[in-house]
């Protein structure tokens, strides 16, 4: 590879050819502002604030490459003074009342503005009237919108939704959608990446956290809390917890706290997921079913296959996704256990995920007109509850899930890590067929940040699932274009809508740019998954969790049976 | 109904490429055989099913271009130049001329959908300033009387 | 004033459709010597000539071929840009209609000596009226194999197809062209690289102007020498100019560099109107230059307007007389920014948001000392951080306005 030596403000640095000044720079320690940037997805150099001086001519850094002998000056005054001016410029026309907005003390544009230095702008404020355009899940406001694009091009690109646009031109340019519909009306996945990569709060998630105070105040309620596996690899962020630090005791704790009468965990319902899920695909290779199946645990992928992909519905499992699974466990199984009647349970969730807002309204997924979840809500909302209680997070101790649907495994806990759901059924399916109980439980082969893996696992002498994954929707296209064309030779997929999966849905912590340009996020919250699992060292595998044993024991009977099907599954509509 | 309009889109792609290349000719040709000077949500969606690009692709291009819109217009489409050449021999006289005559504001729709008025940027015709394009043609060099006789011309038919 | 007759020679000579009468005129001659002159030698003579780009760039166009040549992709373009969206240009609408078989000959040219085999006209929407005629032109030169499989006998191969914006002034630019031509909006690219490494489909393309294009099959049919007779030694050759305004023969010309400004008002366009009193021009386009009367003896070449802060640009000669108030024209081109910026980048978008308050102010009589450090600001940034050449220049009117013209900025005693 050839190499290029430059002066980036007086210090020399060689990086490859084709870096990009800003990453050179990066690379020699020297810090250069960025907004519209997002590596690897938003390279546009349109907001210009990270203009630099590339052999005395303006240039901005994070399109304009490198050569050889180049002498960069970041700090020029002529450098300042454009940044500033190009600063003002966009606060003008940005709805800039931090203090009530959603994305106040996490915002990039905010944290611009002191690194700048600017404390006013002799323009005209300029942005349109604040109005909220609501759907299910995502809440768009274009008087905090700057234009920067990210969220256009992360659905238009990384997702491959093509939803957002920007539509117009100049001064009525705006982020918008196709004759300006309602997101529900298009081929919106509700995955609400964009909103984890707006840099202001131009985009948010629809907020239920009041809806959740109301029923935690009605004393007729009976509110019960599950939480998914990735909410506790991420929730400390949001109380200044370093990335990747698990907070699961901690969350136990703030749970109980905020009045919830019972916390379980979501990662009961994974495990069941397993039991349903596995017993479905060795259903489908030992009878000819139509193979591969493919996971369905993911909202978002769930209506992405419906709009994209609704010839190959009969590849999704049947299965609920856990959230739900657990949902209508709680309100018949557990409501027969405890004697409560099931009209009087609250069930909230918490995710790492917008779409599951979408989700629990599905009538399809209702049993007996009952919502298996009746109110889902986001690691960010979570965070924002245990705030307005003024619980200081950071000094609770660490306490446990409430029993029975508070009890899981290693293997429910890496739901949330793309790769997970595979590696789960896995330790569980090598062990039915072998008839052991296994030692070796990590398949490492499925593990991995790669957009589209595969792998070849020999479960049994004999037998090799052949298995693949994906996460993010131009990774998810690539593999399931090959499933439409029949060239798939797989048994088992699994799919997650977000890229790196759950633990970097839509509904997690707010991690600007800048931090991501230091630290990989997917790592961190994956080693915090991992590290769960390790932990819990008496059960990895599933079908080993003693509670859900019980509940197939004494109430399910069977995996895939009668009961199972009328709680646990479900299908699907195509959307076109 | 449906049958009509993938026809007219597949007709249209047809004689200008198959592939997203062909988007602006496909949206020009198709606005034009609106009648109304406009893309229709459902053209838009059957234009980008034939050339395979995502709807939000077509609509873009719709809200950039001046010449393309997502909002039905006369069947005549009068558009004054208030650019440079024509604002420096008074393009002002010409637009209070049409308003007048048509009875209609500028971005004003007449209720029979027979007239839009609007303004445009320079339409090259500056040596005839102020110019005035109706559909695709232009004139210049106006008189009150020529205004009126362009306007009765097209409103007989 | 006599009109040179270089590019426009044969202006007049036959109904500019009949692709017969253009070659009984000796049309094509220049792609048949292309063929035994060989193409570095042809594309010496055009770098002799000092042809520059009459779009607006002034790049030269011998290195232009030069380069595009030597870019390498598995298809190349030559696409010939008609986008003519400069307000006061409408040359290239008489080039077009007049004589459109000496651009399609320029364009075989280009194509020949770039190596591109597809070439496209790119001409904009407001021109829709010339389709018909463009169209048939072409294919009037496919039927007599001057496009095709085999130029001319020559074994080249080079066909050309019509292309037509929808309506934005942006896509003047090369990048925006190319963007538009893949159906998407016309908003610029960052460079590099370049239009010419990776233009429409991310492959070489050459965006070259009408005018270029019709001048290089003049140069090439009459020698270097003899356009060099025209102009000064910078600026070689004549230009084709669209006047109009307050002048009493509004038109398009040609004429040699090195006039001034006067003398192309008297000698071309008539005198100022009725005898009116001059008061501004401005020069090349929107983004060109405004030049007040007491300046009017600068000479007309790309050195003597750059002296002054201004430049060719477009070929446009809009003229205002005392009659004419500047407030009310800045506000003018103000609006045709606002409405024609892509929207892309911050400086230029929120550039001209801001910019159009200022001028509002301005043009009603109350803007204060607030406003006019606005509107310095707003160039600065617009002129230092916009992202491609359309805002980057279309600071330069209201710069010069500035400079040349302090009146209008005097505030009034009220504010």
């Amino acid at each position: 590879m050839s190499v290029v030596t430059l002066t980036i403000d007086n210090q020399q640095v060689t990086v490859p050819a084709g870096t990009t000044v800003l990453e050179a720079a990066r690379k020699a320690g020297v810090n250069i502002p960025t907004l519209c940037y997002l590596k690897g997805i938003n390279e546009v150099g349109s907001c210009r604030i990270c203009v630099v001086e590339a052999n005395k001519s303006i240039q901005t850094a994070c399109v304009h490459p490198v050569s050889e002998g180049m002498v960069v000056r970041t700090n020029t005054k002529r450098v300042r003074e454009l940044r500033k001016g190009i600063f003002e410029l966009i606060i003008a026309n940005h709805n800039a009342d931090c203090t009530i907005c959603a994305r106040n003390l996490n915002c990039e544009l905010q944290r611009l503005g002191k690194e700048l230095g600017v404390e006013t702008t002799p323009y005209l404020k300029s942005y349109p009237e604040e109005e909220e355009i609501v759907s299910p899940t995502i809440v768009r406001d274009n008087s905090r919108c700057i234009n920067c694009g990210r969220c256009v091009r992360v659905c238009d690109k990384v997702q491959e939704a093509g939803v957002l646009a920007f539509n117009g031109r100049s001064d009525k340019m705006f982020v918008s959608t196709f004759y300006d519909a309602p997101l529900e009306e298009l081929s919106c996945i509700n995955c609400g990446q964009c909103i984890v990569n707006c840099p202001v709060g131009a985009l948010k998630e629809k907020d239920q956290t009041a809806e959740v105070w109301a029923v935690l105040n009605d004393p007729a309620k009976y509110v019960i809390v599950q939480t998914a596996p990735a909410v506790r690899a991420a929730l400390g962020e949001e109380f200044g917890m370093p990335i990747g630090t698990p907070v699961t005791g901690k969350m136990a704790a703030a749970l109980r706290r905020l009045g919830f009468k019972k916390v379980f965990d979501t990662d009961f319902a994974a495990d069941v997921t397993i039991m349903e899920e596995g017993t479905e695909l060795l259903g489908r290779v030992e009878k000819g079913g139509v193979l591969p199946m493919i996971t369905s645990c993911s909202p978002g992928w769930i209506k992405f296959c419906e709009h994209n992909y609704p010839d190959l519905l009969d590849n999704l499992s049947t299965c609920k996704s856990p959230q739900n699974m657990m949902g209508a466990l709680l309100k018949s199984h557990y409501a027969e256990m405890a004697g409560i009647n099931p009209d009087d349970i609250v069930v909230v969730s918490v995710m790492p995920c917008t779409a599951k807002k979408f989700e629990v309204g599905r009538e399809e997924l209702e049993v007996d007109g009952r919502r298996d979840v009746d109110i889902s809500i986001t690691t960010r909302e979570l965070a924002k509850m245990i705030k307005q209680a003024d619980i200081d997070f950071t000094k609770l101790p660490d306490e446990k899930f409430d029993e029975f649907y508070g009890d899981s495994t290693g293997a429910a806990v890496i739901f949330g890590v793309t790769g997970g759901v595979m590696e789960a059924a896995l330790r569980t399916l090598a062990d039915i067929l072998s008839g052991k109980d296994l030692q070796n439980v990590e398949y490492h082969d499925v593990r991995g940040l790669e957009g589209v893996r595969e792998a070849e696992i020999e479960v049994k002498e004999g037998l090799k699932l052949k298995v693949a994954l994906a996460h993010g929707g131009s990774n998810i296209k690539k593999l399931m274009d090959q499933v439409r064309s029949g060239k798939a030779p797989y048994h088992f997929i699994e799919v997650m809508a977000c890229p790196g999966g759950c633990i970097m849905g839509g509904g997690q912590p707010i991690v600007s740019d800048q931090v991501r340009s230091e630290i990989d996020v997917a790592v961190e919250r994956a080693k915090a998954l991992y590290s769960e699992d390790e932990k819990a060292a008496e059960y990895r595998k599933s079908h080993q969790n003693p509670s859900v044993k019980r509940l197939y024991d004494e109430y399910l009977k069977e995996p895939n049976g009668h009961l199972s099907h009328k709680l646990l599954h479900t299908h699907y509509q195509k959307r076109g | 109904m449906e049958g009509v309009v993938q026809n007219l889109v597949a007709e249209a792609c047809a004689k200008h490429g198959n592939d997203s290349s062909a988007l602006l000719p496909v949206l020009l040709e198709l606005q034009e055989r609106s009648g109304k000077h406009y893309v229709s949500r459902e053209i838009a969606e059957e234009v980008a099913r034939a050339l395979e690009v995502t709807p939000g692709q077509v609509f873009e291009v719709v809200t950039y271009f001046a010449a393309l819109s997502d909002k039905p217009r006369g069947k005549y489409l009068i558009q004054i130049c208030e650019s440079t050449a024509c604002s420096v021999v008074g393009y002002n006289a010409l637009l209070d001329w049409f308003k007048e005559e048509l009875g209609l504001e500028v971005g004003q729709t007449d209720a029979d959908g027979l007239f839009t008025l609007a303004t445009t940027h320079c339409i090259g015709a500056c040596d005839v300033a102020p110019a005035v394009r109706i559909n695709n043609e232009v004139f210049g060099n106006l008189t009150r009387e020529k205004v009126r006789e362009l306007i009765s011309e097209r409103r007989a038919g | 004033m006599e009109q040179v007759r270089y590019i426009t020679e044969w202006f007049g000579r036959y109904d500019g459709q009949n692709i017969d009468d253009y070659i009984k005129l000796g049309g094509f001659e220049t792609v048949r010597q292309l063929a035994d002159r060989g193409i570095e030698a042809t594309v010496a003579i055009i770098a002799e000539s000092g042809l520059q780009g009459r779009g607006g760039a002034a790049y030269p166009t011998g290195i232009k071929l030069t380069q595009a040549r030597e870019a390498i992709g598995e298809r190349k373009f030559v696409v010939c840009n008609a986008d003519e969206g400069e307000p006061g240009t409408f040359k290239d609408r008489e080039l077009l209609k007049q004589n459109i078989y000496q651009v399609i000959e320029g364009m075989i040219v280009a194509g020949i000596c770039s190596d591109a085999k597809e070439g496209i006209i790119y001409i904009r929407e407001e021109y829709t009226w010339q389709h018909e005629a463009i169209n048939d032109a072409i294919r009037q030169c496919r039927d007599r194999k001057v496009l095709g499989e085999n130029v001319l006998g020559t074994g080249y191969a080079f066909d050309i197809r019509l292309f037509s914006g929808a309506g934005a002034y942006v896509c003047g630019e090369g990048f925006a062209l190319c963007e538009s031509l893949e159906g998407k909006p016309g908003r610029p690219r960052t460079k590099p690289p370049f239009v010419k490494q990776a233009g429409y489909l991310r492959l070489p393309t050459l965006v070259i102007n009408t005018e270029t294009l019709s001048a290089i099959a003049s140069i090439l049919r009459k020698g270097a020498d003899s356009f060099k007779a025209y102009g000064t030694e910078i600026s070689t050759g004549t230009k084709v100019i669209s006047i109009s305004g307050k002048v009493n023969k509004p038109g398009v010309y040609e004429i040699p560099f090195g006039l001034t400004i006067s003398e192309i008002i008297d000698g071309f366009g008539g005198g100022m109107k009725d005898g009116s009193k001059g008061y501004f021009v401005q020069i090349g386009g929107a983004s060109g230059g405004l030049l007040p009367v007491g300046m009017w003896n600068t000479r007309y070449t790309y050195e003597g307007l750059e002296a002054v802060g201004l430049s060719v640009g477009s070929g446009a000669i809009v003229v205002a007389d005392e009659t004419n108030d500047l407030r009310d024209y800045l506000k003018v081109i103000g609006e045709f920014f606002l409405h024609e910026s892509c929207g892309k980048c911050t400086p230029c978008r929120e550039g001209n948001r801001q910019l159009h308050f200022v001028l509002n102010n301005l043009a009603a009589g109350t803007a204060d000392a607030a406003d006019l450090k606005r509107y310095d600001s707003i160039m600065n940034v617009m002129k230092g951080g916009s992202l491609c050449g359309s805002g980057k220049t279309e600071v330069v009117p209201f710069l010069t306005a500035r400079k040349y013209f302090p009146e209008a900025f005097r505030l009034e005693e009220a504010n």
